[in-house]
């Protein structure tokens, strides 16, 4: 689970970051799930793109911006074709706390027949330390880090 | 006359994520420990915002809503720490390892310009290793301690015979190092305020208000070096590992499950640190804050677990009080000695335990620390289940840790 996340600018190209409104000269970018225009940063292939946050609006994508591991792994999602992708953010936000991501967070991409493209986070329950740290039960699946 | 130098990092957990997380740079930075709970280093950005160490991290969250947690990482630390200290020994073979952040070298007589070397150390530490280090050079090591405080961060103080007065009516009685605050009370009721009132009395006077380590530190204000720089590090006097339960707890099953992980810790330094041990200690830290010990000698020094476990199993259960909560539990074992160079017995006792030990040991170093554990550790499920639980990664050689 995730609040918001920190990503940084110099990373992705400015035309994938001013198609979704991310202007200024802030290198230090900042998302809310709970924004309209909520993105995520993720590295596809090698290529850093700038996608929607899960969905908050249309109906054929599931209406979240979290997948659950356990959901993924019994196929829940099997329908939308999953692929794996890394969400390339530094920090992440959860019930006010803010804390390190030093790889990224792993994630989903799926798509529609309109070549529409979604972003989900991955979570898992939380360790003890997680639970400590933010309050919260489920947290963001990180790579290659443990918290 | 000697050359002194005190080498303190600053905001040294911060720096060395910095090192490894540029991220991290010019923001308010904290670590955390105690499972995540509270604030155990921070960054110089977190100061306007009023974050301590030790604060919770509810708290500080509120302070800074901006603050970014970081986990500790010790070993992290260590490694960083031994990298500094490899630039020391450039310098002189006398390079003593006060703490993890700070280091003493003793120069010798360093006819050459004390600033030139103190900015020449400190800029090779930031370029070659990546922290930021204040730097304090004098005639002795309280001195050069005293010093390395003074202008914090990235700072560099110089004390020479020429300037010694100005610097000691500067300092506070507070600020001198092996004064704490029951004696710097007695002191400032005498009417000592300073290093300087303190170097005024005579020595006769300190020592019979201070004792022995008193009248040291008046010697060593003087710009008289009578406290040397220990390049060979003492050897511990004793393992510990422990901390908190997670949570308060009155189930005795469930506690004897928590320090049996505690105890797989406290075998694993034993080992690591190729020693034994001739007493165990528990305790027992109840949810009022009471701490409960039981100490159980054992017949002989001892680093196997059979032996350490059944003495555990006696103190514990000789002090556990059903309806009582507790929230931590520490192991600590002493005296400690070398598993070297002890006479070996001609009969070579209980074999099958030992084959069985070295067993268990090769499988939890290729497997993960808990993975053969005795079956009373099901009573804590949730501890053993937790992902980060394997990662033990507070417990460094020498450190008292959560």
């Amino acid at each position: 689970m995730c609040d918001a996340i920190r990503f940084s600018r110099s990373e992705f190209p400015n035309e994938e970051l001013f198609r979704f409104g991310l202007r200024g000269n802030n290198e230090d970018i900042k998302v809310s799930y709970f924004a309209n225009n909520a993105v995520l940063p993720v590295l596809i292939h090698g290529e850093s793109k700038i996608i929607p946050w899960g969905n908050k609006k249309q109906t054929h994508f599931p209406k979240t911006g979290f997948c659950k591991w356990e959901a993924l792994i019994s196929g829940g999602w099997q329908w939308l074709k999953p692929r794996a992708v890394l969400i390339v953010v530094k920090a992440a936000q959860l019930n006010g706390v803010w804390f390190q991501v030093k790889k990224g967070i792993k994630g989903i991409l799926v798509e529609d027949k309109k070549r529409n493209k979604r972003v989900y986070i991955l979570t898992e329950p939380s360790t003890h330390y997680f639970k400590i740290m933010t309050g919260s039960m489920r947290m963001p699946i990180l790579e290659d880090q443990m918290l | 006359m000697k050359t002194i130098g005190h080498i303190d990092a600053d905001c040294f957990y911060v720096s060395c994520e910095r090192v490894r997380d540029p991220f991290l740079k010019n923001k308010p930075v904290v670590v955390l420990g105690n499972q995540g709970a509270c604030v155990i280093a921070k960054s110089y950005e977190t100061k306007i915002f009023g974050i301590t160490v030790g604060m919770p991290v509810w708290q500080a969250k509120k302070a800074c809503p901006t603050l970014i947690c970081v986990k500790r990482d010790f070993a992290w630390y260590e490694v960083i720490s031994e990298a500094m200290r490899q630039v020391f020994r450039r310098y002189s073979d006398c390079v003593e390892y006060y703490s993890i952040d700070e280091s003493f070298i003793d120069f010798g007589e360093y006819p050459k310009s004390w600033v030139t070397l103190a900015k020449t150390i400190q800029n090779e530490i930031m370029e070659e290793v990546g922290i930021p280090v204040s730097v304090g050079i004098g005639m002795t090591r309280i001195i050069a301690k005293i010093g390395s405080d003074k202008n914090k961060p990235f700072g560099v103080c110089i004390v020479t015979p020429k300037n010694i007065t100005k610097f000691l009516k500067e300092v506070t009685i507070q600020e001198i190092p092996g004064i704490g605050s029951k004696l710097s009370e007695k002191l400032l009721m005498r009417k000592i305020n300073t290093a300087f009132d303190y170097i005024k009395k005579p020595s006769p006077y300190i020592k019979k208000l201070l004792h022995k380590p008193g009248e040291e530190i008046w010697y060593e204000l003087q710009g008289k070096s009578i406290l040397p720089i220990r390049s060979i590090r003492p050897e511990h006097k004793v393992v510990s590992r422990g901390g908190s339960l997670w949570g308060r707890h009155g189930n005795q099953d469930y506690i004897w499950a928590f320090l049996l992980r505690h105890l797989e810790r406290f075998m694993d330094a034993l080992w690591k640190q190729e020693v034994e041990i001739k007493s165990i200690m528990i305790v027992l830290i109840a949810e009022n804050g009471i701490p409960f010990k039981a100490i159980v000698p054992l017949p002989d020094y001892s680093n196997s677990y059979l032996d350490l476990m059944k003495a555990l199993k006696s103190a514990f259960f000789h002090i556990f009080s059903p309806g009582t909560k507790y929230v931590m539990a520490h192991i600590v074992g002493t005296p400690i000695r070398s598993i070297y160079g002890k006479q070996m017995s001609i009969l070579e006792k209980d074999t099958k335990s030992k084959k069985w030990t070295n067993l268990k040991q090769t499988l939890n170093k290729q497997f993960g620390l808990f993975t053969v554990r005795s079956g009373a550790t099901a009573y804590a499920p949730d501890v053993f289940s937790d992902k980060a639980g394997d990662v033990e990664i507070s417990d460094l050689e020498g450190k008292f840790c959560f």
